[in-house]
C-alpha cells in the first residue's frame, strides 16, 4: 500500500474520510508523547494530555492549511495544553496547623482611655461611627456639613494613631 | 504496546466525537428541512386560498392565444394582482423559500463529506464489533 503524505491525509480528512486521521495519530503520537512526557512532572497525566492534543488538532483540521507541516502545529497545541494544565494544577503548599496557630496575631484589646486624648465632640463622632451610623446620619445629628465631618474623623484618626504609637 | 493502546484510545475518542457531531448535524438539518417545508406548504396554501377567494386569479383570464391582447393587458393586471396579494404572508413565504433553498444548497455541498463520514464511522464500529 502506498503511504500517504500529510498533505493528502489532511485533504482526505477534510473531505470526511476520518479513518485517515489514524495515519496522523500513528505518525505523530511518539514525538508528542516524548515532548509532553519531558515537560510534565505527573506522568499519570501524560496520556490524557496527548489525547487532548490530538483531539484539539482534529477540531482544528477544517481551518488547517494542509500545505503547512503538521508537527510544529502539534507541538504548539501541546505547549498550550501544558500551559492550561499547569494553570489548573497550580502547586500549593498547605500550611501546618501548629504553624498557623503559632503565627496567629495576638488579639487586639482596645484601650478606651486612648479616646480621652480627643475632645468630647470628636469622641462622640468616632463612637457613633463604630456603632454603625453613617456619615449622613451623624452629620444630621450633630448639624455639621458632611465634608467637615469627614475631615474631623480623619484628623481624629491621625491623632489616635499617633497616641497609640507613643 | 502501551503506545498502541494510547493511539487506539485517541482514535476511539475522535470517532465518538465525530459520530456525535455528524448525528447532531443530520438531526438539526432534518428538523430545519421539515420546518421550512411545512412553513412553505402552510403559507403557500393560505396565499392561494386568499387569492382564490378574492378572485385575483380572474385577472389572468385574458391570457390566451392572442399575443397582442396579452402584451396590452398584462402589465396593468400584474400591478393589480400585486396590489391584491397579502404582503405579510408573501414575505414569510419568501423567507421560508430562501431558508429552504439555503438548506438544500448546504446539504448538497456537504453531501460527499457526510457520505464519507458515514462510511468511515460505519467501518470503524463494524470493525470493532
Amino acid at each position: 500500500m502506498r503511504s500517504l503524505s500529510d498533505y493528502e491525509a489532511i485533504k482526505k480528512i477534510k473531505a470526511g474520510e476520518i479513518d485517515h486521521f489514524s495515519f496522523i495519530v500513528k505518525k505523530y503520537t511518539p514525538p508528542i508523547h516524548r515532548y509532553v512526557n519531558s515537560k510534565l512532572y505527573n506522568k499519570l497525566e501524560v496520556d490524557d494530555l496527548v489525547q487532548n492534543c490530538f483531539i484539539s488538532f482534529y477540531k482544528a483540521i477544517p481551518n488547517f492549511d494542509g500545505s503547512r507541516p503538521v508537527l510544529p502545529y502539534l507541538y504548539e497545541i501541546a505547549k498550550n495544553e501544558l500551559k492550561m494544565y499547569y494553570r489548573s494544577h497550580k502547586l500549593t503548599l498547605p500550611l501546618k496547623e501548629e504553624i498557623v496557630a503559632a503565627e496567629a496575631p495576638p488579639e487586639v484589646v482596645f484601650d478606651q482611655s486612648i479616646l480621652n486624648a480627643l475632645n468630647a465632640k470628636d469622641k462622640n463622632i468616632l463612637l457613633a461611627l463604630s456603632e454603625g451610623y453613617s456619615y449622613e446620619e451623624i452629620s444630621e445629628k450633630n448639624k455639621i456639613p458632611i465634608n467637615t465631618l469627614k475631615s474631623k474623623v480623619r484628623r481624629a484618626r491621625i491623632k489616635l494613631k499617633l497616641k497609640t504609637r507613643i | 504496546m502501551r503506545k498502541r493502546r494510547l493511539e487506539d484510545k485517541i482514535i476511539g475518542k475522535v470517532y465518538r466525537m465525530e459520530t456525535q457531531r455528524t448525528f447532531t448535524f443530520i438531526t438539526t438539518r432534518i428538523i430545519l428541512f421539515l420546518v421550512s417545508a411545512s412553513f412553505i406548504l402552510l403559507f403557500l396554501s393560505a396565499l392561494i386560498d386568499i387569492l382564490a377567494e378574492q378572485g385575483s386569479f380572474d385577472l389572468f383570464d385574458f391570457i390566451g392565444p392572442d399575443f397582442e391582447v396579452v402584451t396590452r393587458y398584462l402589465p396593468d393586471n400584474l400591478i393589480l394582482f400585486w396590489a391584491e396579494t397579502p404582503k405579510f404572508i408573501l414575505f414569510i413565504l419568501t423567507l421560508a423559500i430562501i431558508g429552504f433553498i439555503y438548506l438544500m444548497a448546504k446539504i448538497i455541498k456537504n453531501y460527499r463529506m457526510l457520505k464519507n463520514k458515514f462510511v468511515s464511522i460505519y467501518k470503524f464500529y463494524n470493525k470493532k464489533t
